[in-house]
Formats: C-alpha cells, sequence, structure tokens
C-alpha cells in the first residue's frame, strides 16, 4: 500500500512535469503561429520590454498572448468541470457538454445578445451562469423524475436531449433577431477572436473556480466513493455537493462565455488523468487542470493549421477526438 | 368468441377515425398553408387558382412558391415518420429512428460532399442526391451497428442510440470543418439546409423524392411481414418467416426513405421518432394502420411546423429543422423518462 501510494507520487510528479514542458512548447508554438510567423525572440521581448511601435509585438500583446492564454484557461476549466461532475454523479459519461450545462450556458448568451447586444464581457457572463444554473437544475430535475439515478447511459440521453433542446431555442433566438452569424462560429467553440480585455475578465473567475475545486478535492474524493463512505467517514455530502456544483457553473459558465461550448474536454481529460495518477482528487484535479489546458491549447493550434487562413472552431477538432473515446465509453463492460 | 369480434371491429372503427382525423387535419393545414404568407390569399381566390383560373401573379405565389413548400413538407414528413416507424420494428427499440441513429446525418455529409464540394461544370445532378445520401446513411448506419454490438451480449437500446447521437456530434464536427471555408452566403444556404428546411426548392426535388415514397406502400402491403419482425425471433422463426433476409430488406428500405428524404428536405431530426410513438398509441402496433398513421401524423408536422416556421417571423423565415426540435427534444425526453429500465 505504502508503495503504491510513492509510486503514485512519483507518477505525479513525472507527470507534472512532462505536461508542464509540454505546455511550454505548445505555448510558444501558439504564439508562433499564424497568418505571419514571428520569431521567438521577439516573443520574448513583447514579454518583457513591450515596445508598441513593433507591429510584431503588438499582434502578439494583443492577439496571439490573449488567445494562447484564454486557451489555457478554458481547458483548465472544463476539464475540473467534468472531473467534478464525473466524481459527484460517480458516472463516468458525465461533463458538462454531455449533461447539456453548456447549451444552458450558451442559451444563455443567446438571451444576453438579445436583450443587451451592447452589454460587456461582466454582464454577459452573469447570463452564461444563469443558463448554466437552469440547465443544470433541469437535468437533475428530470432524472430525480425518471427512474435512472443508476444508470449513466441514461443519464447522458437525457442530457443529449436537454443539450438538442437548448441548442434549438438558441438558434431559434438567432434566427429570429437575426444574430445566427455571430452566434454560429461563437457556438461551434472557438477562441480566434478573444480580445486582451476578454482573457483578462475571464481569468479572475477562472482561478475562483479552479481554486475552490482544488479546496474541495478531498472531500470530492470522497464522494466519489459512494455517499454512504462519504457520510460515514465524516464528510457532509449536500454540501460537497452544492459546491462542487458552484464551482462547475463557474468555471463552465465563464468558459463558454468566452470561447463558446468546447466540447468533449470534460469528458476525456478527467479519465485520461485517472489512468495516470489515480483516483485521488488531490492529484486529479491539479493535473486536469494543466492537462485540459494542454489539450486546447494544441485543438486551438491544429484548428489554425487544418485549413489556413481560415479558423475551424476549436470545438470541432476537439469533438473529432472526442466523438471516439465517448462511443469508447458507451460500449464498453460496466 | 363474439366479443373478441366486436373488440376487432371497434379497433378498426377506432383506426378509421384515426384516420379520418389525421386526413382532416392535414387538409386544414394545407388551405391554410396556402392561404397564409406574405399575399394573403382568400378560400375562394385559392379555389379558383388550382382550378386554373387565376390570375398569372396568384398563379406564380400558388404554385411556384407555397405548393411545393408544402407537397415537400407532406413527402418529407411522411417519409420520416414511416422510415423511423420501421427502425422502431426492426430494432424493438422506442427511441431508433433515422435521426438518432445517425442515418440522417450520414445522408446529410454524403450530400454536403457531393453538393457543396463538387465543381460546378460537372454538377451530378439533383437525380444522384439521393444516391449519394443512401450511401452516406449506409455507412454510418453499418458504423454504429458495428460499434455498438458487443459481442456475445444483446444490444442494448439505450447504448445504440447513444452510440448513434455521438457519431451524429462527431458528424456534425466534420460538417463544421468542411463548411467554415465556404463563404458567407454559400455557408448560409449550406447551415439552412444542415439544419433542414423546405423553402427554395423546385418542382424538380418533388420529382425526385416522389419514386422513393413508392416505399411507404410496399411497406404498407408487406405489413405483415413487418408485424413478424416485431415478434421475439424465436416466435418469428417458427412462424416460418424468414428473418435475415426480411430484416435486412426492410433495414434497407427504411434507410433509404429517410436518406431520400434527407437529401431534400436536409437533416430534419425527431419527426422519425415523435411520429411512429404517437401513431401506435393511437392506432396499435399492427403495421397495416400504423404505418399509415405514422405517414399522416409526420405529414402533418411537418406542415404545421412549416407554417409556422414561415409566419412567426414573416417576412422572414424560421427554419424547420428548429420548429421541429423544439416540438421534438422535450417529447423525447419524455420518451426517455417514461420508457422502462
Amino acid at each position: 500500500m505504502r508503495m503504491k501510494a510513492h509510486s503514485y507520487l512519483f507518477r505525479t510528479c513525472l507527470c507534472l512535469a512532462v505536461i508542464l514542458a509540454l505546455i511550454g512548447a505548445a505555448f510558444t508554438l501558439s504564439v508562433n503561429i499564424g497568418a505571419r510567423q514571428i520569431a521567438p525572440d521577439v516573443i520574448w521581448r513583447a514579454i518583457l520590454s513591450y515596445d508598441s511601435r513593433d507591429s510584431e509585438q503588438v499582434i502578439i500583446r494583443t492577439l496571439r498572448l490573449p488567445r494562447a492564454i484564454t486557451a489555457l484557461a478554458v481547458g483548465a476549466s472544463f476539464a475540473v468541470s467534468g472531473a467534478l461532475m464525473q466524481a459527484a454523479t460517480r458516472n463516468p459519461m458525465a461533463s458538462p457538454s454531455v449533461l447539456g450545462i453548456n447549451a444552458g450556458a450558451a442559451l444563455g448568451l443567446a438571451i444576453a445578445m438579445v436583450l443587451r447586444p451592447s452589454a460587456g464581457f461582466s454582464e454577459t457572463v452573469l447570463f452564461s451562469f444563469g443558463g448554466a444554473a437552469f440547465a443544470s437544475a433541469f437535468i437533475f430535475g428530470v432524472g430525480s423524475l425518471g427512474s435512472f439515478g443508476t444508470s449513466p447511459v441514461r443519464l447522458a440521453l437525457t442530457g443529449t436531449a436537454i443539450a438538442a433542446l437548448f441548442n434549438a431555442f438558441s438558434q431559434a433566438l438567432a434566427v429570429y433577431f437575426k444574430i445566427s452569424q455571430d452566434l454560429t462560429f461563437w457556438n461551434a467553440g472557438g477562441i480566434s477572436g478573444v480580445r486582451p480585455e476578454q482573457a483578462a475578465l475571464l481569468l479572475p473567475w477562472t482561478a475562483a473556480g479552479l481554486l475552490l475545486a482544488i479546496a474541495l478535492s478531498r472531500s470530492i474524493t470522497l464522494l466519489s466513493l459512494g455517499d454512504e463512505v462519504a457520510s460515514g467517514l465524516g464528510g457532509r455530502t449536500a454540501w460537497i455537493r452544492f459546491f462542487a456544483c458552484v464551482a462547475v457553473l463557474i468555471l463552465a459558465g465563464s468558459s463558454v462565455a468566452v470561447a463558446g461550448p468546447i466540447g468533449f474536454v470534460g469528458l476525456v481529460v478527467p479519465h485520461g488523468v485517472r489512468a495516470l495518477v489515480g483516483v485521488d482528487y488531490r492529484r486529479v484535479i491539479p493535473i486536469s487542470i494543466l492537462s485540459g489546458g494542454l489539450l486546447v491549447l494544441l485543438a486551438d493550434i491544429v484548428a489554425r493549421l487544418v485549413n489556413p487562413p481560415f479558423e475551424t472552431p476549436a470545438g470541432a477538432v476537439t469533438a473529432l477526438i472526442g466523438v471516439p473515446f465517448f462511443i469508447y465509453l458507451a460500449t464498453k463492460k460496466q | 368468441m363474439n366479443e373478441k369480434n366486436q373488440e376487432k371491429q371497434q379497433s378498426l372503427l377506432r383506426f378509421f377515425c384515426v384516420i379520418a382525423v389525421l386526413t382532416a387535419l392535414l387538409l386544414i393545414l394545407f388551405f391554410v398553408s396556402l392561404k397564409a404568407g406574405y399575399t394573403e390569399l382568400g378560400m375562394p381566390q385559392i379555389f379558383a387558382v388550382l382550378m386554373g383560373k387565376g390570375t398569372r401573379e396568384q398563379n406564380l405565389i400558388v404554385f411556384q412558391f407555397r405548393l411545393i413548400r408544402i407537397v415537400l413538407a407532406i413527402l418529407v414528413g411522411a417519409g420520416l415518420a414511416v422510415s423511423g416507424t420501421v427502425f422502431q420494428t426492426i430494432s424493438k427499440n422506442a427511441l431508433a429512428s433515422p435521426d438518432l441513429l445517425g442515418v440522417n446525418a450520414g445522408a446529410g455529409i454524403a450530400v454536403l460532399l457531393v453538393t457543396f464540394f463538387e465543381p460546378e461544370d460537372k454538377a451530378l445532378g439533383i437525380l444522384a442526391l439521393p444516391f449519394a445520401a443512401l450511401f452516406g446513411a449506409l455507412v454510418t448506419a453499418l458504423l454504429i451497428y458495428k460499434l455498438a454490438n458487443r459481442r456475445g451480449a444483446p444490444l442494448s437500446p439505450l447504448r445504440l442510440v447513444l452510440v448513434g447521437v455521438s457519431v451524429t456530434s462527431g458528424i456534425h464536427a466534420l460538417d463544421m470543418i468542411l463548411t467554415v471555408r465556404l463563404s458567407p452566403e454559400r455557408y448560409n444556404t449550406v447551415n439552412t439546409w444542415l439544419i433542414g428546411s423546405v423553402y427554395g426548392n423546385r418542382w424538380a426535388h418533388v420529382l425526385v423524392l416522389l419514386p422513393w415514397l413508392a416505399i411507404i406502400p410496399l411497406f404498407i402491403y408487406r405489413a405483415g411481414r413487418l408485424n413478424l419482425l416485431h415478434l421475439s425471433d424465436g416466435v418469428a422463426i417458427g412462424l416460418g418467416s424468414e428473418l435475415g433476409r426480411n430484416r435486412l430488406a426492410a433495414l434497407l428500405l427504411a434507410t433509404a426513405l429517410a436518406a431520400a428524404c434527407v437529401a431534400v428536405g436536409g437533416t430534419i431530426g425527431f419527426v422519425g421518432l415523435v411520429c411512429p410513438h404517437l401513431a401506435k398509441s393511437l392506432v396499435g402496433p399492427n403495421h397495416a394502420r400504423s404505418i399509415p398513421a405514422a405517414a399522416l401524423t409526420g405529414a402533418a408536422l411537418l406542415l404545421a411546423a412549416d407554417l409556422v416556421a414561415r409566419t412567426i417571423v414573416a417576412p422572414r423565415e424560421m427554419l424547420l429543422g428548429i420548429v421541429v426540435s423544439l416540438i421534438g427534444a422535450p417529447y423525447f425526453l419524455y420518451i426517455l423518462m417514461t420508457s422502462k429500465k
């Protein structure tokens, strides 16, 4: 047992080192690649000694860096949301996109675009939280009415149906109020148009959500063992669930507000992480933060390379990775 | 015996009542659809136009704009609903339907590839579209079946649908990657078609679709065989049915029917799920009755949805597929919640 704990600790440190190195490489690549290739030394100068007369440095400061940072933040948020949801529902298929929470946040944003077209990010993000909260209340309401608390497949299908419903409402609003073009690309999940102000406003929410998740990690591990075990070991399951839900809403809601519903990150990453470092969420959550960020950073790079100079939505790239994995989960023996 | 006869007569009577009511509903929707629109036409005028005594302008409105989309909505609705009925029978699964099983999405991406990425000068022509759609649909259906089927275990209905839904979302991602490179106008056209719409078609589309709908009477004619498929495999074999061949033939025909509808109307969801369910609850599981009832329900649903789609934001258009989803998704939830474990 002790041996095992040691080996997991060793693996965690190893993962940490490898992922950090990969993030460093991907981050440089992400800032480097685009319509205009920019040399790495300019990147350093843009960060350390910014000169607003140099157009390359301006590109980096106003376009590339916000984009890369947003990718990291959004990826971390979705991955941690997925980890929290999978632990709290003890359902391997739970994630903000599968259970319709992203679609709810997207509907909230569509409503924001209609009601307050000129509103800034700090206001629209509240609509996004509202939509996400409504969707999660909806799915757990429906879930408690039906008889499928125990079947992961059934819960996943219910989430799909709810997502379809919310998407239809968003589309209807988009067509009705002629915001279709704004909404379509954003709905597909893309971080190409992120502005520095948006990135700056996103980061406090991301930080708050991630800190809450890390603070919860011990209790979440208990919860993932089952309600009896958790309450037997002194955990207050209702409160843990409530705070986990708050963290998910903050993380998923703020990320959807900036980048659109990038799917499957929250589904795939926690599985990979648990396979690497075990089921203790004190390790799973930090590693998920890093790997989720890495995944979206890479997806965003691929999205730029698929069909230059056009941008492909990063959500489409993550879906192409996530769908086979989801099918594997849905069909493997329980 | 006498009691049983009476029961039989009652259910037959019920069937005719349902058919009569649905037909009446369809007729009402038909005339309301002809009437409503940017230029409001009165009933006498419509009759005059239909008799061939309209003015040129009225003829144009009725025959070139309204009648095409009405006929297409009816045909596509009927086709998708009947296809859904047969899918549900073959898989013995109340959730099976061409859209949830990925058939619509597969047909959609095939049509997308053929029509929108082909050089203009060697256009295949719309006659070929249903075949392309059928090819895409068959490949997708086969893929989903292979993925969901676990050797040595019975095919779980929910797992089948979940795999179908996820393959569909993968295909949507591919759609997206393919369409972002299009120009904004072209993108709008493609997106409209992908979500589902019967707007902007020509009579040629009706003619292309019509032969494929001959599958519906064929299904009604072969209702006895479909009824056998609904029984448990052992009973059906005991009754002397060639189960394998029957099932394969029914599957192919149902896929072809859905694919042809998608080729013309786009990937309209939920019709194939909702209508068979409604039809069976109205007239019972016998296919000789449930197929005509499903066809009428589907036609009425799509016609009503199209009417809403083009009047609610007139003079602009809401997309038909969106209206159908707003009705269909809650119904899907309802089926999920009430179906047994």
